[in-house]
C-alpha cells in the first residue's frame, strides 16, 4: 500500500509547513523578536494546520484501526520534520562551527587564532560562548554554579551513564579530543 | 503489524551503525549513517512485505524515520555538542564539580581549539605562517551559510541567550554566573 491516505498527505503538506512557517515568522511583516517564540510559533501553526486538514477530511471519522495507524503514523511524519528543522535551524543560528566559519571568510586577511577567538562573533568571543554554554547546562538542572565552582545536580549519576553509553556506542572518546 | 516492521527495522539500524562507524573511521558520520539508514529502509520494506503479505508502507515508514531522525539527533549531540562535552568533563572528576577557570582555560579553549582544527582538515581553512585563513570553500560554504541565515531572519552571528536580544537565561537559573 503505497499510495498514501488522506491523512499521511495531510501531515506531509503540513510537515513540508514546518520550515516554511518559520520563515514567515522570521521575516517582516510576520517577524516574531524572540529567538524560542519563533520555532515555537512555527511548530505550533504547523501542528494546527495538521489537525485542520485532517479533521476536515473523511477518513479519521471512521474511528477504524486504519485511520488510527494513519493518525499515529502522521504525528510521527511531523515531529520528524518538526526535529530535522529544529536540527538544521540550531545549527545554523547558533553552531560554533557555523559562526566560526562565517567570521572567518568576513576577515579581509589571515588572523592570529586567540585574538581572533576573543572577539569572532558581532561582539562576543570565546569567553561569551563559555558562559553562554554554561548558562545552557544549567539551565537544564544538570549543574549549578556556586561561586567560582561548577558542580553537577544530584541525579545525574543516570544521565552521564547514558550519555557515557552513547559515546561508546557512537565511539567517542568521552570528553576527550575527537 | 506494519509499526512493527518499522521497529525490527530500526533495531537492526541501531544495531548495524556501531559496526559501520568502527570499520570506516570517519569524523562525521552523519551521511554513512544516512546511507545504511536508506539500505536497511529499503530491505525492510521488502522483507516486511513479503513477510506480512500486506505492508502499511507509511506506517512502517513514519516509525522507522521518526526513530532515524532521534538517532542522527543523538548522534549530533554526541559529535558537537560543547555543554555535553563540559557536562562529561565534570562527571569524570571524582568530586563532580570543577573550578570555572579550569573548566574554560584548560578545557572548553581546548574544544574551540578543535573545531578550529577541524575547519583545517575539512578544507575550511588553512595556515599561513601561523595565521588562520579561509580557503576557497570555506568561503563557498559560509556564503551559503549567509544566505541561509539571511532566509531565516538570522542576521548576525548568536548565543543561545544572547546579550543583544530579548532571549534571556532562564530566571532563576542561570543569569547569575560569573566568576
Amino acid at each position: 500500500m503505497i499510495v498514501p491516505s488522506e491523512i499521511i498527505a495531510a501531515s506531509f503538506a503540513a510537515s513540508v509547513s514546518v520550515p516554511l512557517f518559520l520563515v514567515m515568522v522570521s521575516r517582516r511583516p510576520f517577524r516574531v523578536r524572540n529567538f524560542r517564540d519563533r520555532f515555537r510559533l512555527a511548530v505550533l501553526l504547523a501542528i494546527g494546520l495538521w489537525t485542520a486538514m485532517i479533521l476536515a477530511g473523511d477518513e479519521i471519522w471512521r474511528f477504524d484501526a486504519k485511520a488510527i495507524g494513519d493518525m499515529l503514523a502522521g504525528a510521527l511524519i511531523i515531529f520528524s520534520s518538526i526535529l530535522t528543522t529544529l536540527i538544521v535551524w540550531l545549527l545554523v543560528a547558533t553552531g560554533v562551527s557555523v559562526n566560526l566559519l562565517v567570521s572567518l571568510s568576513a576577515k579581509p586577511a589571515p588572523v592570529e587564532i586567540d585574538s581572533w577567538l576573543a572577539d569572532y562573533g558581532d561582539g562576543f568571543g570565546v569567553d561569551d560562548l563559555f558562559r553562554d554554554r554554561l548558562n545552557l547546562l544549567c539551565s537544564t538542572g544538570a549543574a549549578a554554579v556556586d561561586e567560582s565552582v561548577v558542580s553537577l545536580a544530584r541525579g545525574t549519576r543516570i544521565p552521564a551513564a547514558i550519555l557515557g553509553a552513547a559515546m561508546l556506542y557512537f565511539n567517542f572518546q568521552g570528553s576527550q579530543a575527537r | 503489524m506494519s509499526f512493527l516492521v518499522g521497529c525490527i527495522s530500526f533495531m537492526a539500524l541501531a544495531v548495524v551503525v556501531p559496526a559501520a562507524i568502527r570499520t570506516i573511521q570517519r569524523r562525521n558520520a552523519i551521511v554513512m549513517i544516512i546511507a545504511i539508514a536508506i539500505v536497511i529502509h529499503l530491505a525492510g520494506t521488502f522483507a516486511g512485505a513479503a513477510w506480512l503479505g500486506e505492508l502499511d508502507y507509511w506506517q512502517s515508514a513514519a516509525l522507522y524515520w521518526f526513530a532515524t531522525v532521534i538517532l542522527i539527533y543523538a548522534y549530533g549531540t554526541c559529535y558537537r555538542s560543547l555543554s555535553v562535552q563540559m557536562f562529561l568533563v565534570i562527571a569524570e572528576t571524582s568530586a563532580r564539580s570543577m573550578d570555572i577557570r579550569s573548566l574554560r582555560e584548560l578545557y572548553f579553549k581546548r574544544f574551540m581549539r578543535q573545531r578550529v582544527d577541524a575547519l583545517v582538515s575539512g578544507g575550511r581553512a588553512e595556515f599561513h605562517g601561523g595565521l588562520l585563513g579561509i580557503t576557497r570553500a570555506g568561503r563557498s560554504d559560509a556564503a551559503r551559510l549567509m544566505a541561509a541565515r539571511r532566509i531565516f531572519g538570522l542576521s548576525e552571528s548568536r548565543l543561545y541567550y544572547d546579550r543583544k536580544s530579548d532571549d534571556g537565561p532562564p530566571a532563576g537559573r542561570s543569569d547569575s554566573i560569573t566568576e
